[in-house]
């Protein structure tokens, strides 16, 4: 402890091991409950301490995008956990999104169980199928088991639209409000809350996983899959765990979204939507635990914002006013692509690694970072 | 820890390679506590012996196709990898395979995975002691290290599954001499301290001839010579081959060299 104040000088096995570390996580857990509180009043009553704030300020965002955000938030941290983490590259997940739905739609829709059931029975259903997808990948690797689990996402599309079509109707299959106890949840606002803890205890119970053997022998897999077999770690278990564990997440996470949208239809669950969730985890950082969640704010939000912005650009701005108006939702896919290409390129390690370095300048001021 | 006084046993071991034979009925001992060599050029099958015991075979697409290998007594031989480790027998591998992505910490926290005893905390601290720098740099990723470093992290990495037999392959392959020496005394340290057995296979037949106690000698798949380390490192006819002609002298010149590449010469 020869330099009090600079940098963090950890001196017992206790402090290292504490959730809260140093004072600067204190100070980020206050700003971001202070947020979370915020973030429905201020975006269901357009003000904030008395200052009304109108919609163009808050770049076209409301309560559903958000909600819609964690949805994505949680799918992505599910795939991160496979891809990202064990290494297995899966196509299947918008078929485990299906598995939730389809899932939901029985146990909820034609049986009436109650929702926290539901929710288990569609995490159960999701992890059973990862079972059978995870089988190839005990042979298949990289894009032979990506071809793999493609052919499942279009065998879980087929039931899904035999089953959608046979009891509903070819517009999708309607799930009432979910009730846990006496709570009824029917409006945004309870829906932000039941997502939000759902996306923090998920969050808090991947981080612990994988500081645990398990978790540890997800990296390894990944890593060097020989080394990890000459460590004592069993390699298919290992493959299929981290399959059936993120199919389990998913499948729950694909009931939520069902139950969410109220109404939903095998059209959904397309290849584009597991795209979608990839480009997630590779713009956040895949293999990193902040990483999805940056990804899917920026996937699900950026759209919205960019075409809020557009809106308000007048036709008569020379060179890109007119171009703006005319092609507004082919403008914000090519700005959105700039984006990705610009990310990539200098930062192929992702959004989270602009959080790392802005962590390391922080933690270790008055030194550079690096 | 009953039956057998052999830590580790081989019998008539033959492998193949989708058909092509590597092993043609290898057979050797190590005692309990021992340290044993395993010799020979490349190709020689010192490597997929190692394959074998470990049960990593299939993975490199080989078979073992005869023989038995037992550990303690128990046949292990046709046992899959993590089986292996959780009898006790830990793997340093060719080329260290440290994972790359992980910090120092969390590669010595992957070894006990095969761990059956309590008291991982206690070993983590021994290993730290023993290898200062690991516990320095214990945050930094296990690809950032040096080679030497890498290899003390493999080595701390084998001994986390509290083993009774641990495979050294290759540890010396590209150290500088000085360190390979540092760590072959870490190694008789850990040899002093916990009696776990050893079955080390080097290049560096002087390295190892110096360090174990018995030797076997590999060649095209077979054992062709074995003895007391004591007497191979005086016998003239293995100092001819694999010691480069003066046993006693522990720097290389370039007569060194010129005698290697008859050898060479002798050997094809």
């Amino acid at each position: 402890m020869s330099r009090p104040g600079f940098g963090r000088i950890v001196t017992s096995y206790r402090q290292e091991r504490r959730l809260l570390r140093t004072p600067g996580r204190i100070v980020v857990l206050v700003i971001a409950l202070a947020f979370v509180f915020l973030l429905p009043m201020v975006l269901l009553q357009h003000s904030l301490f008395g200052i009304p704030i109108s919609d163009s300020q808050l770049l076209g965002i409301g309560l559903p995008q958000v909600n819609l955000t964690l949805i994505a938030i949680m799918g992505a941290i599910s795939l991160n956990l496979l891809v990202g983490y064990t290494g297995l590259i899966s196509l299947g997940h918008a078929a485990f999104f299906a598995v939730g739905a389809f899932a939901a739609g029985f146990l909820g829709t034609q049986l009436q169980l109650p929702f926290p059931l539901v929710l288990l029975g569609a995490g159960v259903a999701g992890a059973i199928v990862g079972l059978l997808i995870g089988l190839p990948s005990l042979r298949l690797q990289g894009l032979y088991l990506m071809l793999a689990t493609l052919a499942l996402h279009f065998v879980v599309i087929f039931v899904f639209l035999q089953y959608q079509i046979g009891n509903f109707s070819p517009a999708g299959i309607p799930y009432l409000s979910p009730e846990i106890g006496p709570l009824i949840i029917d409006d945004d606002q309870k829906w932000y809350v039941l997502l939000l803890i759902a996306a923090v205890l998920l969050l808090l119970g991947v981080r612990n996983l994988l500081r645990t053997r398990q978790g540890r022998s997800f990296i390894a897999v990944r890593d060097h899959e020989i080394a990890a077999a000459s460590m004592g770690i069993n390699v298919p278990r290992v493959r299929l765990t981290s399959f059936a564990l993120s199919s389990f997440v998913v499948s729950v996470v694909g009931a939520l979204y069902a139950y969410y949208l109220g109404n939903i239809g095998e059209g959904s669950f397309t290849l584009n939507f597991v795209i979608g969730y990839f480009a997630m985890i590779i713009i956040g950082g895949m293999g990193s635990m902040a990483g999805p969640v940056f990804g899917a704010i920026l996937w699900s939000m950026l759209p919205q914002v960019i075409q809020t912005i557009a809106k308000q650009v007048p036709a008569s701005t020379p060179f890109f006013g007119q171009v703006l108006n005319a092609y507004q939702g082919f403008v914000v896919l090519v700005i959105v692509a700039i984006l990705l290409l610009v990310i990539l390129r200098f930062r192929p390690g992702g959004l989270n690694d602009y959080w790392q370095t802005l962590k390391g300048g922080v933690t270790k001021w008055p030194y550079r970072n690096k | 820890m009953t039956g057998s006084r052999d830590s580790l046993t081989v019998q008539g071991l033959e492998a193949a390679y989708r058909g092509a034979p590597a092993l043609r009925g290898i057979s050797l001992t190590v005692p309990r506590g021992a340290a044993v060599a395993l010799l020979g050029a490349n190709g020689a099958g010192k490597t997929t012996t190692i394959r074998a015991i470990t049960g990593l075979l299939p993975l490199h697409g080989g078979a073992i196709t005869a023989g038995q290998i037992t550990v303690d007594g128990e046949v292990i031989s046709g046992l899959q990898s993590h089986q292996v480790v959780t009898r006790g027998v830990a793997h340093v591998p060719e080329g260290r395979l440290v994972f790359a992505g992980m910090s120092i910490e969390e590669n010595l926290l992957t070894g006990t995975v095969g761990r059956r005893s309590p008291g991982a905390d206690a070993t983590l601290e021994s290993i730290y002691r023993m290898f200062p720098v690991l516990e320095k740099r214990k945050h930094s990723a296990g690809g950032l290290l040096s080679g030497g470093e890498q290899q003390m992290l493999a080595i701390g990495r084998a001994l986390m599954a509290d083993p009774t037999l641990i495979l050294l392959d290759e540890v010396s392959l590209g150290l500088a001499p000085m360190v390979t020496r540092s760590i072959f005394q870490s190694l008789a340290e850990i040899r002093e301290r916990s009696g776990v057995s050893m079955l080390v296979v080097e290049q560096n037949a002087k390295l190892a001839l110096d360090f174990c106690d018995y030797a076997f000698i590999v060649e095209n798949g077979q054992v062709v010579h074995e003895g007391r380390a004591s007497e191979l490192r005086d016998d003239p006819q293995i100092q001819e081959l694999y010691l480069g002609g003066d046993a006693g002298e522990s720097t290389r010149s370039f007569a060194d060299a010129r005698r290697f590449r008859r050898r060479r010469r002798w050997l094809a």
